[in-house]
């Protein structure tokens, strides 16, 4: 039964060229979008090198001083994460690191943008880098303020065209780093790892930093396991509760927490609430409500390709419900011959996402962007297809299962 | 087996009413080779039609083997037509994308048997209405009475006990419609299958034991 | 004949919803992608106020918060001058904040029972040379101006319009109070007055796809008693045609050896230009995915009319017998799908002209809203009769004596 379904099913799509061209044409087209679009996603947030541990670390970014005029929020400083974020519970390793700055480089006669971040030895132990010269600053080099510096490899390239980095120097804003190391390149969606030019935290013109409670600084705390989430979070909220709010006469309560590329994304598109929460779960609403307006307009399509199809093929089901098939058999064959369509759809759209990937790749838009159709997004492609078979067939072959044998029969429906 | 008492049918769209038949009794015994005729439009597929279980009569009762069949769900409608009745039809109504073989396999797929066991089922049918070296052709490949013996043969490979056929030579030429009427009769006493036979013809009406006239959706004789 | 075709529009309603369903959804599509079109097509082709052509901007960078101006403005007074020394620098200047970056300063002003929410920026005395800005009235501020109590500005046009009543602007007076607590209690008033010494007819330092709205360009002091009004952190240096960029490097090491403690960018406004325009580009990403999805819903409705046609090959066909010409009958398939566009976009048509309403899409303007939705309609009705054409062409092949045989 189901040989001579998928048989019919072919014959059929073979055909009528014209309407399984506009239907896989639509599908494929589809599939491909969203597929590029997950792969872009989970380039995100998907747990990729170098940040290996992604799933139990959370990151501190954003600190809201909030008074009942005035507020003040941004990134925190080197006081406020030492006196309240530092011996965290639960927290196998803290480090601290600054947002990346835009420098200029004047070397080998050009000048060279650069995205330049400044760490401490912590963050080289939580994130895993591929270290093809070198290796990365370390613990004295951060203590001691030494102007070393690790670079990626596009920068190596850049600078220093002619082979090896390691000892050379960068000169960016009248200081001179010597390279320790080089990485390879991780992609500008990876916020927290992304830079071109890594220094220590405390190679700085002026040591003003260190006196700062908003500044440039984020903190990342690699938990024991997900499970140490919660107590972390209750005893970060519980300092800051107690803590001695700056500047009594303007703010009465200090907000920050401690979040997960997902929330830190939420907070950035859609915003935070009264307490400074990021709201999540509109993000969420967010992508789901993007996803099903982005498929109404292909499905609606599709579902009118199909009725056609099908209104053409009356004669068939007037034969089939006059030997003995019922409504259910109908339904059965017609969204199994949904699913071959929208599998050779599907197909095709992988393929098409494979050179979109590239292309939205090749763009440059996203600064060493590395994606791939891996097969968590391949996955992600299957499950839309299914999505979609179910949404664009079952209308058409509702309608197809309701008419009237007697009708068709005769050939009034025409 | 198939008794229609009081029947009448009609059609209503937005404002228009049309009566197709009315206060029809009918009763078709098992083995017995019945023709209906009339002139176009006279009701006559709508009366094959109500006898075939794909339409309901708007008033009277259809009864098989004595039951009225007027409250049964449509799953346990499919059924009966699957078991008890074979459909043919003027324009032969074959899938032009199966082969033969699997057109006449249709009513066998609507029951429970394995693949070999249809396929057996459908090769003995095609051989039994002489197409035997046809099974694997289109359709299309095939002439309009080669095409009609076809519909025949899915016609009875589920063995039922009444043929319904709509002007099953209307379509022919006198010939190839005279080599169908001899296998609809050679079904009729070899096998008992029942058949009601709609016709334009009188020389094949004559051939049948009984003629049914109707006349504006009335039974006339 | 409109209303026979009316007639068979309504009857066959539940075949049509679904194809009129896609059709009001691709208009909806289209009106979106159009509005935003127009929406940054009319901020792009509006006057940015200032050339960018040959100006190098100078980003200042202390530690890592902003710098305080007591530190920074009385460095700024020593860079100008020794700046305007060099070769190939034309003329220097001071602002808040370099043009193209994306940072904002607004607040909102009242006069009388006007009010409104002003851009405001700060530029030195020469930022109108620097900058080729030109005045529709009055004077750039200058040393002139020193001691006379009030913070003088240029505004533009918008501003004049949105705050002062009559008259051209220039002397109008804008006071404004601010309480500011104090550190152990209480409040401080601070009064300031600021005086209209000049009018541009636009200025807009974010770029090209800044919203136009009332601006002022305040002139800060760069020594003596300091504020945080005086903000500063971007010099602006108009260099000669044709310099090297190998300049860049010079003019940095020479900030450097007067200031130290800085940190400094350099980077040509027509470069931060590009950058900006650049970070725009992947807007145009759902406009290609638009249209692709437009072509696929082409593609549908030619194959739905397609098979609706051959459905209706005896209709067609009666009709023909009966005396209708070949044109008649395309005419009549063409009418059916424009009809069925019509009622999709007049839907489409109502449910947008709501979207002002709930406030939720401040940007559409009657400048942008009545584009767009001329324009989605007439492509919307365009690419159905394009779906159209094809069918009917085939519906006119039909024989009326095959039609007929039909039957």
């Amino acid at each position: 039964m189901l040989t001579n379904y998928l048989k019919l099913a072919l014959k059929v799509l073979a055909r009528r060229p014209f309407f399984t061209f506009v239907s896989l044409f639509g599908i494929s087209f589809t599939l491909a979008v969203l597929v590029t679009a997950t792969a872009v996603l989970d380039h995100a947030f998907g747990p990729l090198a170098p940040e290996v541990h992604r799933e139990r670390t959370l990151f501190l970014d954003y600190l809201i001083l909030e008074g009942e005029r005035s507020q003040r929020s941004g990134s925190p400083g080197w006081v406020f994460l030492e006196r309240y974020v530092r011996d965290l519970p639960g927290v196998e390793e803290m480090s601290v690191y600054s947002e990346p700055r835009r420098v200029f480089a004047y070397q080998t006669g050009e000048k060279s943008g650069l995205q330049l971040k400044r760490t401490d030895a912590a963050y080289w132990r939580i994130l895993a880098f591929d270290f093809l010269e070198g290796g990365p600053l370390a613990e004295a080099d951060v203590d001691g303020g030494a102007p070393v510096a690790v670079i990626n490899e596009t920068t190596r390239d850049r600078l220093f065209p002619d082979g090896t980095a390691l000892d050379r120097e960068v000169l960016v804003e009248g200081q001179a780093f010597r390279v320790v190391g080089v990485v390879a390149d991780v992609s500008q969606l990876r916020t927290e790892p992304y830079a071109d030019l890594w220094v220590p935290l405390t190679a700085t013109k002026t040591s003003q930093w260190m006196e700062e409670f908003h500044g440039d600084l984020h903190a990342m705390l690699l938990a024991e396991s997900r499970e140490a989430f919660g107590p972390l979070r209750a005893e970060l909220a519980a300092r800051l509760a107690a803590a001695d709010v700056p500047q009594p006469e303007r703010f009465d309560r200090m907000l920050a927490y401690a979040l997960e590329p997902f929330e830190i994304a939420s907070r950035e598109i859609v915003g935070s609430d009264d307490d400074g929460r990021p709201a999540t779960r509109e993000l969420q609403a967010l992508l789901v409500g993007a996803l099903l307006l982005f498929l109404l307009l292909p499905s609606v399509n599709l579902i009118n390709v199909n009725t056609s199809r099908i209104l053409e093929r009356a004669p068939e089901i007037g034969v089939r419900k006059a030997f003995g098939a019922s409504c259910h058999d109908l339904l059965g064959q017609f969204l199994l011959e949904n699913l071959v369509l929208t599998l050779v759809g599907g197909a095709l759209g992988l393929l098409l996402s494979v050179f979109a990937v590239e292309a939205v790749a090749a763009t440059g838009w996203i600064r060493y962007a590395d994606l791939q159709v891996n097969l968590r997004v391949f996955a992600w492609g299957v499950c839309f297809m299914v999505l979609f078979a179910l949404l664009s067939g079952l209308y058409p072959a509702w309608r197809m299962a309701r008419l009237d044998p007697a009708d068709i029969l005769r050939g009034r429906s025409l | 087996m198939i008794r229609l008492e009081h029947v009448q049918k009609t059609y209503r769209t937005d404002r228009i009413e049309t009566v197709a038949l009315t206060d029809i009794d009918l009763d078709v015994e098992k083995g017995a080779f019945l023709s209906i005729m009339g002139p176009s439009g006279c009701g006559k597929s709508t009366l094959l039609n109500l006898m075939g279980l794909l339409d309901r009569p708007s008033e009277g009762t259809v009864r098989l083997d004595g039951e009225a069949v007027a409250s049964w769900e449509d799953k346990r409608l499919a059924r009966l037509r699957n078991q008890r009745i074979g459909f043919i039809f003027q324009s032969f109504h074959l899938i032009p994308d199966l082969q033969v073989v699997d057109n006449v396999e249709i009513p066998l797929l609507y029951r429970s048997s394995s693949a070999g066991e249809r396929r057996r089922t459908a090769l003995a049918a095609i051989e039994r209405v002489g197409l035997g070296s046809r099974a694997h052709h289109f359709p299309s490949q095939l002439s309009g009475g080669q095409q009609q013996r076809v519909a025949v043969a899915r016609a009875i490979v589920g063995r039922p006990d009444l043929l319904l056929a709509d002007e099953p030579t209307g379509n022919l030429d006198s010939h190839m419609g005279d080599e169908i009427m001899d296998l609809l009769e050679e079904l009729n006493q070899e096998h008992g299958t029942a058949v009601v036979m709609v016709t334009h013809d009188e020389r094949l009406a004559g051939r049948t034991q009984r003629t049914v006239r109707l006349f504006d959706g009335r039974q006339v004789a | 004949m409109t209303r026979h075709l009316l007639k068979l529009l309504w009857n066959r309603r539940s075949a049509n919803a679904l194809v009129g369903l896609e059709v009001l959804v691709a208009f909806l599509v289209l009106f979106a992608v159009l509005a935003a079109a127009a929406h940054y097509w009319d901020y792009y082709r509006r006057p940015l106020g200032f050339d960018p052509t040959d100006v190098w901007a100078v980003e200042i960078e202390a530690g890592t918060d902003m710098a305080e101006p007591s530190a920074l403005n009385p460095a700024v007074a020593r860079f100008l001058p020794e700046l305007r020394s060099m070769e190939p620098v034309v003329d220097a200047a001071a602002t808040i904040w370099a043009p193209y970056r994306q940072a904002g300063w607004t607040t909102t002003w009242s006069v009388g029972e006007r009010s409104s929410d002003v851009r405001l920026f700060n530029g030195s005395d020469t930022l109108d040379r620097v900058l080729g800005m030109e005045l529709l009235r009055g004077r750039w501020f200058g040393p002139e101006d020193d001691g006379s109590g009030r913070t003088p500005m240029v505004v533009n046009e918008a501003f004049v319009d949105a705050l002062v009543d009559d008259g051209d602007g220039l002397g109008q007076v804008i006071v404004d109070e601010d309480r500011n607590p104090l550190p152990g209690g209480g409040e401080e008033l601070v009064r300031r007055e600021r005086v209209i010494v000049g009018v541009v007819e636009e200025f807009r330092p974010k770029g090209e796809l800044q919203k136009p709205e009332p601006s002022a360009i305040l002139r800060p002091r760069l020594e003596g008693e300091l504020s945080n009004d005086d903000y500063l952190s971007a010099l602006l240096l108009k260099m000669r045609p044709g310099t090297p960029a190998t300049i860049e490097q010079t003019v940095n090491d020479r900030l450097l050896s007067m200031a130290p403690e800085f940190s400094f960018r350099l980077q040509p406004l027509e470069a931060a230009r590009t950058e900006y325009l650049q970070r725009l580009t992947p807007l145009l990403v759902p406009a290609l995915i638009a249209a692709f999805l437009l072509l696929m819903v082409a593609l549908g409705l030619t194959g739905v009319l397609w098979q609706a046609v051959t459905q209706r090959i005896r209709e067609l066909g009666l009709r023909r017998a009966k005396g209708a010409t070949l044109a008649r009958i395309r005419r009549q398939i063409l009418a059916e799908t424009l009809l069925l566009t019509l009622a999709a976009t007049t839907l489409g048509g109502l449910l947008v002209l709501q979207l002002p309403f709930t406030g939720w899409f401040p940007q559409l303007r009657p400048a942008v809203l009545i584009p767009a939705l001329v324009l989605a309609t007439a492509v919307t009705a365009l690419l159905t009769s394009l779906a159209a054409l094809y069918p009917s062409w085939l519906a006119t092949r039909v024989e009326p004596a095959e039609a007929l045989r039909w039957e």
